[in-house]
């Protein structure tokens, strides 16, 4: 059996194993709100978020498409001199390990992964996100109010991560290895876990039922792009508009959001320079903002309407995807108490 | 029709390739003509493009901007790149000289379908800045007149200061199969001799000559022209997926990636920069 | 690039100095920026100042007298660009509070009734009231990285462009706590320009606001959100108006949310 048994109380001792040969992301309180950042112990290892006391806010997207992000260099006599593979290359050798992501962030790296590979593979996000191994953490309930990610069907990936820790006790929780590289973590790490018994895996099978039994889908999104569509008009648009305080805090930390900007930075010498990407929200005034002045989304109330026609309608269409995965973070940290399934409700509630 | 997203090239993702000014020409106050080159001579040959694709362009040290390429496709080696000085990066190549580098990624986007509508009447509507690109497609039909019916162009500009390539209308009233018509919106400096309007006033000049069922109709032109124009070509019964139209949108990175020219689930970018009014039909936000 | 280096000054009205010391902080970049620019005219930092003619003139501070009203006319003149930096020179910073106060009040507790009718005070000024300005560079004192920028722009043929976007942006990419939210301290966080990394709120302090707001702003929505939170129309606007006073989109948004109120905004400061 590739599965393997760890003490919970043995986690800190994995961490500082771990830590060793790779950039260990994890869970923390590093700002005074659970985060994931570097940690270079156990000791650093917020543990309790990781046992749903909270998502972290920023999603785990920040290790692939970070908020700044050197895309190239340059010189004004040469031309390009460190291409973006180059760099990519260069950023992938860190060996990145992230431990504790909550299965909807699993999903929503895989969302992203499916669009920066579409057509154009991005360099910078697939060579980092291929060399990163993903040990997940299990839920078994919903983890907070705000979670609806069964709803989103998110809460079961089935690839995009290596290992999977779920409890089966209130002191075990079994490791199950999703590809070769999470069997091969097992076995260099094999003193730390332990054989599954028969008794491991009925408790294993038996945590997955109640898993199934503890989630609840709160509403269907089955026809949603379409009534979304068809009430593309409402005013339910315009009322959440005078709510909305369009500082973009719900983009950044979204998983399933992605958009950037690019500028330029010159050195102080102006002979060379780099091309630098940002985060961006479809929320600002100029994200639809053309050169010669033309504003394809001018209007607060437009702009408000296309995140969520991206998606609930968009995404969905174009990728086969759920553009959200009901993490709720978007609920948790909007300063003005907008809630997603509130607006969601309130269109579909205007076509009945 | 249905579109294919194809990849022209395999070059050019997220890293420009680097290109030198060979060339450049004035065409008006504030447009210029610039010919580029890539460095890596065996680009050059590589470097093969529809008309109506775009590249984004790199002004190092400032930024990038789309630039939909003016030159006709079947000129190898070069091409060119038509550009008015709008924005930070368009005004910043203005101030650039012959030999200076810059870089180029693309083409992207899928480009005008000329080629696949021979024996077709082809009527091109363009405005502005738009005339660029559109002249790259006719100028590939005019090159091959015998496998098209008639050529409409209509051309309008703000002023007669902003008309692009002048000088071609005397080569395009020589021809039978070309039918151009030109108009500026206003002649404030009363130097214009021609049609004064915006580019809808030139359709009474040719609804008589228009076959709608055998006309493919091109448009090019700022935001705020296509609904007009398409009201026009709807009362002239040429059907929607006879009607193609470049979209303009801001982007960034050019590969569907940003997601800064999303219409609905289309990115100008990948499934434009052209789309048929039929595609668009359905897109809320397209027009 | 041309020839002959570019010939800059550096000068100051009514204000802390402090952006002109924030141009000395740039202790790392100082004489790399010397490779590209003469500074001919540096009073706070120099000898042998010279009054122009500037290629690049920066001027800090807003205007509150006559006299500098004079004197920035006679800058202008020698000035091919001239640019507002700081809070003061763009938005007349926390001095401009005095526009909002009876004047003659002012003087009064200044002067004392007799120097009062010595002292004429005019409104107080943010320099584009007074003469053209090019470029305006933010903040309070003005970002040092800012004004590194737009030297590098200028001499390589671009044009700085404002971020445009909100702290409360820089907030997320810093992964700061929000404290607006979670412990309901006013702060000004979205409706203001980023391009300070968040500065206050990472230090667990609200944003005042010294950049001034950005483009279509969510004034309303901000204000009502702050109401709701139990703060008054007085304070929000001694908030919102602290640095920022001559911000005249701002100022117009505010005079309306009064009346609403069925109150007047002129002198609402004792």
């Amino acid at each position: 059996m590739y599965s393997k048994i760890i003490l919970q109380k043995d986690l800190p001792k994995l961490v500082d194993e771990l830590v060793n040969d790779h950039i260990v992301v994890a869970p923390t309180k590093a700002k005074n709100v659970p985060t994931f950042s570097e940690v270079r112990s156990s000791e650093e290892v917020e543990f309790s978020i990781l046992f749903n006391e909270k998502l972290p806010m920023i999603p785990l997207k920040k290790i692939f498409l970070p908020s700044q992000q050197t895309v190239f260099k340059y010189s004004l006599s040469e031309g390009v001199t460190e291409s973006c593979e180059e760099l990519a290359a260069r950023v992938a050798e860190k060996k990145i390990l992230v431990f504790g992501a909550s299965p909807c962030d699993i999903t929503g790296v895989n969302v992203l992964n499916r669009i920066f590979h579409e057509y154009y593979t991005d360099a910078l996000f697939s060579q980092i996100r291929d060399r990163t191994v993903i040990i997940g953490m299990n839920c078994l309930d919903h983890c907070y109010e705000n979670c609806f990610c069964e709803t989103m069907h998110s809460n079961d990936p089935k690839s995009g991560y290596d290992i999977m820790l779920t409890p089966i006790s209130k002191t075990k929780l079994i490791a199950v290895p999703n590809s070769d590289k999470g069997k091969a973590l097992l076995r260099t790490h094999g003193e730390i876990f332990q054989e599954v018994t028969t008794k491991d895996h009925q408790a294993y099978l038996k945590a997955l039922e109640q898993k199934r039994l503890n989630f609840k889908s709160e509403f269907p999104v089955e026809g949603l792009a379409s009534e979304i569509e068809d009430n593309f008009e409402s005013s339910v648009w315009e009322e959440f508009t005078k709510k909305c305080l369009f500082c973009g805090s719900c983009t950044f930390v979204c998983p399933t959001c992605y958009c950037f900007s690019t500028k330029d930075n010159l050195s102080i010498d102006l002979k060379t320079g780099e091309r630098i990407r940002d985060w961006d929200s479809c929320y600002y005034p100029e994200f639809a903002l053309v050169a010669g002045g033309h504003n394809f989304r001018e209007h607060q109330s437009q702009r408000f309407r296309y995140r969520y026609l991206h998606k609930f309608v968009d995404i969905p269409r174009r990728y086969n995807l759920e553009g959200c995965v009901g993490c709720g973070r978007c609920i948790t940290y909007c300063p003005a108490n907008i809630d997603v399934r509130d607006v969601l409700k309130m269109i579909r509630g205007v076509s009945n | 029709m249905t579109k294919t997203i194809a990849k022209y090239n395999d070059f050019g993702d997220c890293t420009p390739q680097t290109a030198k000014i060979v060339d450049i020409r004035s065409l008006t106050d504030n447009t210029k003509l610039f010919e580029l080159q890539f460095t890596d001579s065996q680009l050059n040959e590589r470097f093969t493009y529809k008309p109506g694709q775009f590249v984004l362009l790199s002004v190092f040290g400032v930024g990038e901007v789309p630039i939909s390429i003016a030159s006709s496709p079947h000129k190898k080696g070069l091409f060119q790149l038509g550009i008015r000085m709008v924005g930070n990066v368009t005004t910043k190549i203005h101030q650039l000289k012959k030999g200076d580098l810059v870089g180029i990624r693309g083409p992207y986007g899928n480009g005008f379908p000329v080629e696949e509508n021979k024996g077709k009447d082809l009527l091109f509507v363009a405005g502005g800045i738009g005339y660029l690109p559109l002249r790259s497609a006719f100028r590939e039909a005019v090159a091959k007149k015998a496998d098209f019916g008639k050529i409409f162009i209509l051309y309008g500009d703000r002023c007669p200061t902003d008309v692009l390539f002048a000088e071609e209308k005397d080569e395009y009233k020589q021809q039978k199969e070309i039918i151009f018509h030109q108009t500026v919106d206003r002649d404030d400096d009363r130097c214009w001799d021609g049609n004064i309007g915006v580019v809808t006033t030139l359709f009474p000049f040719i609804k008589d000559e228009i076959d709608p069922a055998n006309t493919v109709a091109m448009i090019c032109g700022p935001p705020i022209m296509y609904k007009f124009v398409v009201m026009e070509l709807e009362k002239l019964k040429i059907k929607p997926e006879n009607i193609y139209l470049s979209l303009e949108r801001k982007m960034q990175c050019g590969v569907g990636k940003c997601c800064h020219c999303g219409i609905g689930d289309k990115f100008v970018c990948l499934d434009g920069p052209v789309f048929s009014l039929e595609e668009i039909q359905g897109l809320l936000e397209a027009l | 690039m041309a020839t002959a280096k570019p010939q800059i000054g550096i000068v100051g009205f009514t204000g802390c100095a402090g952006c002109q010391l924030s141009i000395l902080d740039l202790e790392d970049e100082l004489l790399d920026l010397l490779q590209l620019v003469d500074i001919i005219d540096f009073r706070m930092a120099m000898t042998g100042n010279k009054e122009g003619p500037y290629d690049i003139l920066f001027v800090e501070g807003s205007i509150v007298n006559e006299k500098q009203e004079e004197e920035l006319k006679e800058l202008r003149k020698k000035a091919k660009i001239l640019v507002a930096i700081g809070t003061c020179a763009v938005f007349g910073g926390v001095q401009a509070l005095r526009n909002f106060m009876n004047d003659e009040q002012v003087r009064v507790r200044q002067y004392g009734t007799e120097g009062a009718k010595k002292h004429p005070v005019i409104k107080v000024k943010p320099l584009n009231q007074v003469v053209k300005v090019d470029h305006y560079l933010l903040e309070c004192p003005v970002n040092k990285y800012d004004f590194l920028n737009f030297v590098k722009y200028v001499l390589a043929g671009g044009a700085p462009k404002l971020p445009n976007i909100p702290v409360c942006q820089q907030c997320k990419e810093k992964g700061n706590r929000c404290i607006f939210l979670e412990d309901g301290i006013l702060c000004m966080g979205p409706v203001m320009q980023a391009g300070c990394g968040a500065l206050c709120p990472s230090h667990n302090l609200p944003c005042d606001g010294c950049r001034g707001s950005i483009l279509q702003a969510a004034y309303q929505q901000q204000v009502d959100l702050m109401l709701e939170k139990g703060a008054s129309i007085e304070d929000i606007t001694r908030h919102l108006l602290k640095y920022t006073a001559e911000d005249e989109q701002l100022k117009a948004f505010l005079r309306e949310k009064w009346k609403e109120q069925g109150k007047k905004m002129e002198y609402f400061i004792e």
